[in-house]
């Protein structure tokens, strides 16, 4: 079987695998390109109709184009939309200046806390890949949190072959990963393939462009000239810098994004 | 139009410290498939915490692995060669883990199993073997690490593959090969070993 059907057709079972086990569940969508592949798959899943909210936790410092391509793809695909923001927060003057920790703390985690209470989620499915960072890349397909959001990563449950665990304490939930074990090369080798409308902000231009996507203080460009897909496809194969190289977060000290994620952070 | 390439998955098993991180890091690194800056950040952590430089900081992401010199849990990565694409999953040998080494292993198609050429056959050296007989796995290669410890010495590898034979053929484990390595040294990971007059 070719790679990419294969990496496909377990993400499908996955999604498929966590509509069945959960009674409230939503996917987080954060506009960048791996998310947006995994709203295709789900897509695919379902025929067509994705059967659960999309949430997008808004920072307010999100690049504008961002917001311009989440509101075209939400209503060209007729998604169910949730977007939060954390405004006591930033009424209170949260910002990147506070910290960059701090911050993200705050207007991510802490947001999605606030909806993952309102909303009563059982399950949450994220587009986080174990080739992104450390802490990731030790990652269960489904992975428990408690109702603080908190990882007890030390001490995961087995998970053998396409059995999941899917049974949990009331208030906790699942985060559900579909694409864990997809690389940023399948993901644009599958963009292509299907043809996968993605936000420009990825495609060069003046010899600058994202190559990993949040919020606009904390993200930098990279040099480059790969204006389309195949260009970008054409760069990773001979590329050895990382993808979160422009990532402010990653480089606070070594375990930054694990501290983070164990309070809840995707 | 995409090529079909073969996708090959092997687990690397064996008992707690016999250094089953240390030949993927090594491996990794021989063969340049790190992204920029990896072995850089393991260097600053080491200096950093006074400890010697590890190549299995390249899969123990976890603080609390690189504080205590294991494994806690189960990792995949990508490797890619020019015959086919692996993925490689790193287990750990502590037995208080035996669960995530087995979460690793049931995803499997061949495995390595690393021995300490100076510590010899242990209790999860057998407990491992025997895990990979009941998934199913019968593409078992065995590496005799930490040959550098041990002078290279053709005669003690022979005492381990001998041990570890007995054992496997209890269990009807085949190994396809029994390999000396230094995994720290690089010796027989990715390029054959010129000190191993063995292999
Ligand atoms: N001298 C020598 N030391 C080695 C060699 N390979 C590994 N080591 C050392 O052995 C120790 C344990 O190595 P690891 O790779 O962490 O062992 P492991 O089998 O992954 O351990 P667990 O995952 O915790 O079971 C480290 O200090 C390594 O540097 C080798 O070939 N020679
Ligand atoms: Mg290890």
């Amino acid at each position: 079987m070719d790679r990419l059907d294969m990496l496909e057709a377990q993400s499908i079972y996955i999604l498929r695998e966590a509509y069945k086990s959960f009674g409230k569940l939503g996917m987080l969508w954060s506009i960048g390109k791996d998310s947006t592949v995994m709203l295709w798959l789900a897509k695919k899943a379902f025929f067509g109709h994705c059967p659960f909210p999309f949430i997008h936790i808004d920072t307010t410092y999100k690049i504008p184009e961002m917001i311009r391509f989440r509101d075209k793809i939400a209503k060209e695909y007729n998604l169910d939309l949730i977007v939060y923001t954390n405004w006591d927060a930033i009424n209170n003057g949260m910002g990147p200046e506070k910290g960059r920790l701090v911050c993200c703390k705050a207007l991510k985690t802490d947001a999605l806390q606030h909806v993952i209470d309102k909303y009563k989620f059982e399950g949450l499915i994220v587009g986080v890949r174990r080739d992104e960072e450390g802490s990731r890349s030790k990652e269960r397909i489904f992975s428990e949190r408690n109702k603080e959001s908190e990882w007890n990563y030390t001490n995961q449950p087995p998970e053998l072959w396409d059995q999941f665990k899917t049974d949990f304490p009331k208030g906790n939930h699942i985060r559900v990963h579909p694409i864990l074990n997809w690389t940023e090369l399948d993901i644009w080798e599958y963009i292509k393939r299907e043809n996968i409308p993605v936000v420009d902000l990825y495609f060069a231009k003046n010899g600058k462009r994202y190559r990993s996507l949040g919020c606009a203080q904390c993200t930098g460009q990279i040099d480059s000239n790969a204006s389309t897909v195949d260009e970008i496809i054409e760069e990773l194969k001979h590329t050895n810098i990382n993808e979160r190289a422009g990532r402010a977060q990653d480089k606070e000290d070594a375990y930054a994004m694990q501290k983070l994620r164990k309070d809840g952070y995707m | 139009m995409l090529k079909f390439r073969e996708t090959l998955k092997i687990v690397v098993v064996g008992h707690v410290d016999h250094g089953k991180s240390t030949v993927i890091g090594r491996l990794l690194y021989d063969t340049k498939s790190l992204p920029e800056g990896a072995i850089e950040k393991v260097k600053r952590i080491s200096k950093e915490t006074g400890k010697p430089f590890e190549y299995a900081y390249l899969l123990d992401a976890f603080e609390e692995e690189q504080k205590q010199g294991i494994t806690i849990d189960t990792t995949q990565i990508q490797f890619h060669t020019k015959k086919r694409d692996y993925v490689i999953i790193d287990a750990p040998g502590h037995v208080e883990f035996l669960k995530n080494m087995i979460s690793g292993a049931a995803n499997a198609e061949a495995a390595l199993l690393v021995i300490d050429a100076n510590e010899g056959v242990r209790e999860q050296s057998k407990r491992h073997g025997y895990i990979l007989s009941l998934l199913g796995i019968k593409k078992v290669y065995v590496l005799v690490n930490k040959m550098d410890l041990i002078d290279y010495s053709e005669e003690k590898f022979l005492d381990v593959k001998s041990d570890m034979d007995t054992f496997l053929k209890s269990i009807n484990v085949f190994p396809q090969k029994y390999i000396p390595v230094s995994a720290f040294y690089g010796e027989n990971i990715a390029l054959r070993s010129k000190k191993n007059a063995v292999v």
